[in-house]
C-alpha cells in the first residue's frame, strides 16, 4: 500500500514556472476593484427598485382610497341649483349666502370626508335657520 | 525581513503594501499546489487568486488563534475541494469524448494515469477527498492534516487509507 501511496504521490508531481507576483498583484487588485464597483451597483439598483416599489405602494393605496371618499360623496343628495348658481352665474352678492359658501368651499377641498361635509351642510342649514327664526 | 504572522498583523492596522508582500511570499507554494491538482496553468492561476482574494476579504478578521500556514492550508483545501467537485461534474458531461487508451503512446500514459486519478479522487466521500489532496499533493504529515481540517489525527488516518485503498482497487483494474 506505501508503494502505491508513493506512486500515486510521484505522479502528481509537476514542474512549474514561478508566476509574475507584480502582474498578479495587479489583477488581484483590479478584480478586487471591480467587485467593490458591482457590489455598490447591486446596492444602488437595489436601493431605487425599494424606493419605486414603496411609492407605487403609497399611490396604489391612494388611489384606492379616491373611490372610497367620492363615492359616498352623493350629489342628489345637493340641490343642483345650489352649483350652478356659483359656478355658471353671475351672482348677485345679496343673494351670496356665506354659510352655503363656507360648505362649498369646504366641499371642493379634499380634506373632509362625504360624512363631515353632509353634517357640515346639515349644521349650516341648521344654523341658518335658528337666525331666521329668531 | 517580516514573517506571515507579523505581516498580518500590519495589513490589519491598515498597510496595504504588507499584504503585497504576504502575497510575494507564498504565491508559488499556493499556484504549486493547484497545480499539482489541476495541471492546467490557467486553472491553477484562477484559483490562487481565488485563494488570495479570500484572504483579503477575511484576513482583518483573522485572530491569530493558528498559524498562517494552516490557516491558508485550510483555504487552499476548500478552494480545491470545490473545484474538483465541479470538474466531476463536468467529466460526466464529457466521457464520450474520453479517447481509447490504446491511442495514447507511452508519452501520454502518464497524462493518462493523471487524468484518471483525479476523476477517481473527485468521486471520493468528502473527508477522504480532502485528506487525499493534502496528503499526496504536499505529503503533509495527519497531524497537520489534522489541524487543517479540523479531524482527529486517528480519524485522518483512517479516511486516507480508506480512500487509498478504493484508488488502488480502481486505478490497478484498469
Amino acid at each position: 500500500m506505501i508503494n502505491f501511496e508513493e506512486k500515486i504521490s510521484k505522479s502528481v508531481r509537476v514542474k512549474t514556472k514561478n508566476l509574475d507576483t507584480s502582474a498578479f498583484i495587479l489583477n488581484l487588485k483590479n478584480r478586487h476593484n471591480k467587485e467593490l464597483k458591482r457590489i455598490q451597483r447591486f446596492k444602488s439598483g437595489f436601493a431605487a427598485f425599494s424606493f419605486i416599489f414603496i411609492i407605487s405602494l403609497v399611490t396604489i393605496f391612494q388611489l384606492d382610497n379616491y373611490d372610497v371618499i367620492h363615492n359616498d360623496l352623493k350629489f342628489t343628495d345637493y340641490n343642483d341649483a345650489f352649483y350652478d348658481e356659483y359656478i355658471f352665474s353671475d351672482y348677485n352678492d345679496n343673494n351670496f349666502d356665506e354659510n352655503e359658501f363656507t360648505v362649498f368651499i369646504y366641499e371642493e377641498s379634499f380634506h373632509y370626508d362625504a360624512e363631515e361635509l353632509v353634517y357640515l351642510n346639515e349644521f349650516f342649514i341648521k344654523d341658518i335657520e335658528e337666525e331666521k327664526s329668531l | 525581513m517580516l514573517d506571515d504572522n507579523e505581516l498580518i498583523q500590519k495589513f490589519q492596522n491598515g498597510d496595504e503594501k504588507a499584504f503585497d508582500q504576504l502575497v510575494r511570499n507564498n504565491l508559488n507554494n499556493v499556484f504549486g499546489f493547484f497545480m499539482k491538482v489541476t495541471r492546467d496553468e490557467m486553472s491553477a492561476e484562477d484559483l490562487t487568486q481565488d485563494v488570495f482574494m479570500k484572504l483579503y476579504k477575511n484576513l482583518k478578521n483573522f485572530r491569530h488563534d493558528s498559524n498562517f500556514s494552516t490557516y491558508l492550508y485550510r483555504i487552499n483545501a476548500n478552494t480545491v475541494n470545490s473545484w474538483i467537485t465541479r470538474s466531476k461534474w463536468k467529466n460526466l458531461l464529457h466521457l464520450d469524448q474520453a479517447p481509447d487508451k490504446g491511442e495514447y503512446d507511452i508519452k501520454n500514459e502518464a497524462e493518462w494515469t493523471k487524468e484518471e486519478l483525479w476523476n477517481e479522487i473527485s468521486k471520493l466521500p468528502n473527508k477522504q477527498r480532502r485528506v487525499m489532496i493534502l496528503r499526496i499533493t504536499d505529503s503533509l504529515s495527519y497531524s497537520e492534516i489534522s489541524k487543517i481540517t479540523g479531524m482527529s489525527e486517528g480519524t485522518a488516518k483512517v479516511n486516507f487509507h480508506h480512500g487509498l485503498k478504493k484508488l488502488k482497487e480502481v486505478l490497478s483494474n484498469d
